[in-house]
């Protein structure tokens, strides 16, 4: 795992300790970390097919493979729904069934409510359900998935963008310079998310749809920084001596100057990543972001508005989504940190 | 007679800002042979770096090449391709810099930095130019080379940082080294062993080299001919020896008469009255006429004839020193 290499060189170990000493987001990192991993196990989390089923003597793996229902004695030759009582009892009566903690998946809609939707948190459906009779947890824990992932892509995308935009600008300069700031500002100027809702609603907008909107406008976060830590490196002494010792002009942006303008990049990802989540809440809560009938931590604050009288739905989204965001916050000052060279970790915490 | 190295003729170069155009070098014409060391020397902003640099087109692009040629081996670098230019930078010509502080790269490893210009040039496996970078840095007399391989910049004296700027400019075998002010920042003594290196490394490879210095010391010490610019024109240009002995330009011998000598009890340092004419604002006629002690109307005006002493020895002067053989 990359965290657990020791980091060789000098500068390296330097950032990793200042990183470690900001003890608020050493602590985000984990719980982050801890809290994506389970989201990318959700399949065994929360699911409406059991782990495991002992039937007549042998083992089957619901959750990875589709069993029709002649399998366990039934009529069908569909999939086996496995929260169908009739299903239950041919399994039970010759075997057994593992469930995950959550019996439902995001989709998954309870038949068996004892009051009409939303109904409240109880034993079964820990968050309650939606107003369609959806487990809440069930969809907190794949709309969480969902966001980081459209989070994580985005920024990377972004990132590799800006970053190259940004490293053309600055190491040419001149009249490439000049054209690209120009065509920056005008982009800059068009009014975003109006835009995104005019362009989602010309595709019925799924998730690569919604990212390749995103990305049209998210990629000129980092060019300005990136540019202006080119225009600087070119003229650095050793880039200099690069270009005489015959480097190529690929070589020494990627070698000689990118690695100066990777301490802005990097610091500026996890803020970025942040903005990425929320920009996609936002499009889910007016409803022009993904798919309906997926689940998405948007569509559940939507929700949660139009029934104030369930608080649950509300609530407990935005108890996520606020976590969410400030891990990622704290996650994002604690690299400031560890790569501002001025930074003492003995001198205070963070600013 | 064979080609020389590197020959530079009539070779103009302007910096353009906006419309006006600023004269850095007028007409300087000078050559380095085969294993021979050629000392550029001159006060500051007297066109000394520009006239090195020009030679790999390493100039701003505001650079603009008026007159001239610069030859490499034959070669015509002024207006060269891409190509050309790759592979004259860093494989025929090696460039030490003044600053070795700044000049590495203090991200990158000793080694991945000398190793970056043999994988540019002379593509061949990691071990061998591990092999290769280790040799390097034997000859350049770094002590344990092999540990010193993974070492940053930041992690060496500036001597030491200067003999891997050295390695890495020898990195290729190249036929000429253009050594600017490698010494200038560096103590003392650390000089003597620095300049003893290039003197050593260049005989043994038999390079040609372009020496920029204002050191008349490391002058006698190093070259075997020597080039005085001054206001962006060569005053002068002779062997070594002869130059120091009869100068001919006044400039030459005002420079000369700098150089304390302890021994006749001088007490204060001698000057230049004046000052070096700043890049644009270059005086008609002779550039030094403003400062010289033998300054005539002649001077103010129109083109400064050449004066000769010797087959090597001239001089762009109306009233040298001294004509001819003595």
């Amino acid at each position: 795992m990359r965290l657990r290499r020791k980091p060789t060189n000098p500068i390296n170990r330097r950032r990793w300790r200042n990183f470690k000493a900001n003890r608020r987001g050493w602590w985000s990192l984990w719980i982050f970390l801890v809290l994506f991993a389970l989201s990318m196990g959700a399949e065994f989390l929360a699911n409406d097919n059991p782990l495991l089923v002992r039937f007549e003597g042998r083992f089957y793996l619901p959750v990875l493979v589709v069993y029709p229902e002649t399998v366990f004695g039934g009529a069908f030759p569909t999939e086996a729904d496995y929260r169908d009582p009739y299903v239950q009892s041919l399994i039970k009566a010759d075997g057994w069934m593992l469930w995950p903690p959550i019996r439902f998946s995001y989709d998954t809609i309870n038949q068996q409510l004892g009051r009409p939707a939303p109904s409240p948190p109880s034993a079964v459906n820990w968050l309650g359900t939606d107003d369609r009779g959806r487990d809440v947890a069930a969809r907190l824990i794949y709309g969480f998935r969902i966001s980081v992932i459209f989070g994580l892509v985005l920024t990377l995308a972004s990132t590799v963008i800006g970053v190259a935009a940004g490293a053309i600008q600055g190491f040419y300069g001149g009249r490439i310079d000049i054209l690209g700031q120009r065509f920056i500002e005008i982009w800059q100027g068009l009014p975003v998310l109006f835009l995104l809702i005019i362009l989602s609603s010309f595709v019925q907008p799924n998730f690569w749809w919604l990212l390749g909107i995103m990305l049209l406008f998210s990629w000129m976060t980092l060019v300005d920084v990136v540019r202006a830590e080119f225009l600087r490196g070119r003229n650095l002494e050793y880039v200099r001596a690069a270009r005489t010792l015959g480097a190529g002009d690929l070589t020494i942006m990627f070698r000689h100057v990118l690695p100066n303008a990777m301490i802005a990049t990097i610091t500026f990802m996890p803020f970025i990543l942040n903005g990425s989540i929320t920009t996609l809440t936002s499009l889910d809560f007016l409803g022009f972001g993904m798919p309906p009938g997926s689940p998405s931590l948007g569509e559940l604050l939507a929700q949660g508005k139009a029934n104030l009288q369930a608080p649950w739905i509300g609530i407990s989204t935005f108890i996520v989504l606020g976590l969410l965001l400030s891990l990622l916050v704290f996650i994002g000052e604690a690299a400031r940190d560890a790569f501002d060279p001025r930074h003492d970790p003995t001198q205070g915490g963070t600013p | 007679m064979t080609r020389p190295l590197l020959e530079v003729r009539d070779l103009s170069i302007d910096f353009a800002s906006g419309d006006t155009l600023t004269h850095a070098v007028h007409t300087a014409s000078f050559s380095v042979e085969k294993g021979e060391t050629l000392a550029l020397v001159g006060e500051s902003g007297s066109g000394k770096t520009v006239t090195a640099m020009s030679v790999l087109q390493l100039l701003p692009p505001a650079a603009r090449y008026p007159s001239g040629s610069i030859r490499l081996k034959g070669e015509e670098m002024l207006g060269a391709g891409k190509q050309t230019l790759r592979r004259a930078r860093g494989d025929t010509v090696g460039v030490v810099f003044q600053e070795p502080m700044t000049s590495l790269n203090p991200l990158h490893t000793v080694h991945r930095q000398i190793a970056e210009v043999i994988a540019t040039h002379r593509p061949m496996n990691r071990q061998r130019i591990r092999e290769r970078t280790i040799e390097l840095l034997h000859l350049v007399g770094i002590a344990e080379a092999e540990k010193r391989l993974g070492a940053f910049p930041h992690e060496l004296s500036g001597g030491q940082r200067q003999r891997v700027m050295i390695a890495i400019a020898l990195a290729c075998r190249p036929q000429v080294l253009i050594a600017d002010e490698p010494t200038t920042a560096l103590d003392v003594t650390v000089q003597m062993q620095v300049l003893s290196l290039i003197r050593e490394l260049c005989d043994a490879f038999d390079m040609g080299v372009l020496f920029i210095t204002h050191d008349l010391g490391v002058v006698s010490e190093l070259a075997d001919r020597v080039a005085v610019m001054y206001g962006g024109k060569i005053a002068e240009t002779g062997p070594v020896e002869e130059l120091f002995r009869n100068p001919l330009h006044p400039y030459t011998g005002g420079l000369m008469g700098c150089v304390p000598d302890p021994a006749a009890g001088h007490r204060r340092f001698r000057t230049i009255p004046g000052q070096a004419p700043k890049p644009g604002e270059v005086p008609e006629g002779c550039k030094f006429a403003p400062r010289c002690a033998h300054v005539q109307p002649a001077c103010r005006a129109g083109a400064v004839p050449a004066v000769a002493a010797g087959a090597r020895h001239a001089a762009h002067c109306h009233f040298p020193l001294f004509r001819g053989e003595p």
